[in-house]
């Protein structure tokens, strides 16, 4: 064995009993040895290790007790998360449905009403209608008071319900208009029942069923795909005038008032409804009227002879 | 699979803590012999643990180790302040049983300066493994573990380092 072996088996740790005493005799190798003594003198100061990581924990764990403050509150601040959710989606669905769904919840604002399936319900001048969003998939009812057109998906009965009569459907398109001693419905594709009283009646495409003080009648009309009113004008076919003049207080919110005139007398023919003066005409004319207009006041007199 | 998922998570802190007290000594002494006092040895191993607390996460248990000897290595070269390793030796005590002359006692300081220089005088590996290895005790497999090389490489070092030891105050003792 060279020395080199040697000195590298005992720097291994590696020698056995003998040659260790004959490493620690020799003197080639007491340089050696005198070295590895005085090597001793270089040793690293005293790590205190508990000392250590007491430095260490009082810096980071007064940090790490707000992450561990975080992590606990972690399942809290998700439950308040969806409770703010909750509370923002239920304050706004809350404003959005309950116009439709309260008691009092009548839509009269919109000329356009889309029921919860998308049936369509356009409302006339003075006009509204009221419908309950929970119970549709199974009683698709709406309540109605003035007048209505409406488009009606195919589907379960549809019922349109006023005070003087519950309109039936399978999906069609009729209007229903429920005024003051005056009610009409009339078909415009389809097969619409009306039940007023104790009658029934069906109505096919270009029929019409109306209660005029209180005589009930049942007839065709010039046939159009929609109401005229949806075009911006209002239609009769001998009606009383008096209705037509309520007709025309509403269409231009004004207010009419009549002297010395028959308003039971019939009337048929149609105004528009974009202008006044126009529309009062073409009342006036046909029945040998005159009138006198101021401040939405309309003072109807007999045409002096 | 499911072993892996229980394994104890360096965020905790028992078992943070546990891995401090394993190997931060070792942490120490490595970095003391290989950039000396003058580099603040302690504090780099706070600056290591502290990262791998910060990073606990993507560090598993067995790897914690070598991640701390990595960052306070890199921490070491990356320091901008970083001093000239300089070691120091303790003044043996006087041994009792015998009266050391002047003579003695100036030839014990003039060898152990020139130990010091030598020691010095070797690159930051060799240092760090030959002292952990005569002082420190650390076998060659286990100093081959800390640092994350091989045996035959650190049995290499270490021979290599007593050579030069041995040569440098072998021809300047002429």
């Amino acid at each position: 064995m060279t020395n080199d072996d040697i000195i590298k088996k005992w720097l291994a740790g590696e020698l056995s009993d003998e040659e260790k005493r004959k490493f620690e005799s020799a003197e080639k190798f007491a340089d050696v040895r005198k070295l590895s003594d005085a090597l001793h003198a270089f040793k690293a100061p005293a790590y205190h290790t508990e000392e250590e990581y007491k430095k260490l924990s009082g810096r980071l764990f007064r940090k790490g007790n707000t992450i561990t403050l975080y992590n606990r509150l972690k399942p809290v601040l998700k439950i308040a998360a969806i409770v703010i959710i909750a509370i923002t989606l239920g304050y706004f669905s809350y404003n959005y449905l309950s116009y439709s769904l309260n008691g009092n919840g009548w839509i009269a604002e919109q000329p356009e009403v889309y029921l919860p399936d998308s049936s369509l319900a356009i409302l006339n001048a003075d006009s509204k209608i009221r419908f309950t969003e929970k119970t549709w998939a199974h009683e698709r009812d709406v309540e109605l008071v003035g007048e209505a057109f409406f488009k009606v998906k195919k589907g379960s009965q549809f019922n349109v319900k006023t005070d003087q009569g519950i309109v039936t459907v399978l999906g069609t398109r009729f209007n229903v208009k429920d005024r003051h001693n005056f009610y009409e419905v009339a078909c415009y594709t389809g097969l619409v029942r009306v039940i007023s009283g104790h009658d029934t009646v069906f109505l096919h495409p270009g029929e019409a069923f109306r209660i005029v003080n209180v005589k009930k009648e049942k007839y065709t009309f010039q046939y159009k795909p929609e109401p005229g009113w949806l075009h911006g004008e209002s239609s009769f076919k001998s009606i009383p005038l008096k209705f037509v003049f309520a007709e025309l207080e509403r269409q231009y919110n004004i207010n009419i008032e009549t002297k010395n005139v028959n308003v039971n007398q019939l009337f048929s023919g149609s105004f528009t409804n974009n202008n006044l003066k126009i529309a009062l005409k073409s009342v006036t004319i046909p029945a040998n009227l005159r009138y006198t207009e101021k401040n939405n006041k309309v003072i109807v007199t007999v045409e002096d002879k | 699979m499911n072993a892996i998922e229980k394994e104890p998570d360096v965020c905790k802190e028992q078992v943070f803590r546990q891995i401090f007290q394993a190997v931060s000594r070792d942490l120490y002494n490595f970095l003391y012999y290989k950039y000396g006092e003058n580099n603040h040895p302690e504090d780099i191993v706070q600056a290591a643990f502290e990262k791998l607390w910060k990073n606990c996460i993507q560090v598993l248990p067995e790897k914690a180790k070598s991640y701390v000897f990595t960052v306070a290595n890199n921490e070491m070269l990356n320091s901008i302040s970083r001093q000239k390793t300089v070691l120091s030796y303790k003044q043996q005590k006087p041994k009792d049983y015998t009266i050391e002359t002047p003579e003695y006692l100036m030839e014990e300081k003039e060898y152990m300066d020139r130990l010091q220089e030598a020691l010095e005088s070797l690159t930051e590996d060799q240092r760090s493994t030959f002292l952990m290895n005569r002082v420190e005790g650390k076998t060659h497999q286990e100093i081959a573990d800390l640092l994350g090389i091989s045996r035959k490489a650190v049995e290499k070092r270490i021979y290599t380092s007593l050579h030069l030891l041995r040569e440098k105050l072998k021809t300047k003792k002429i």
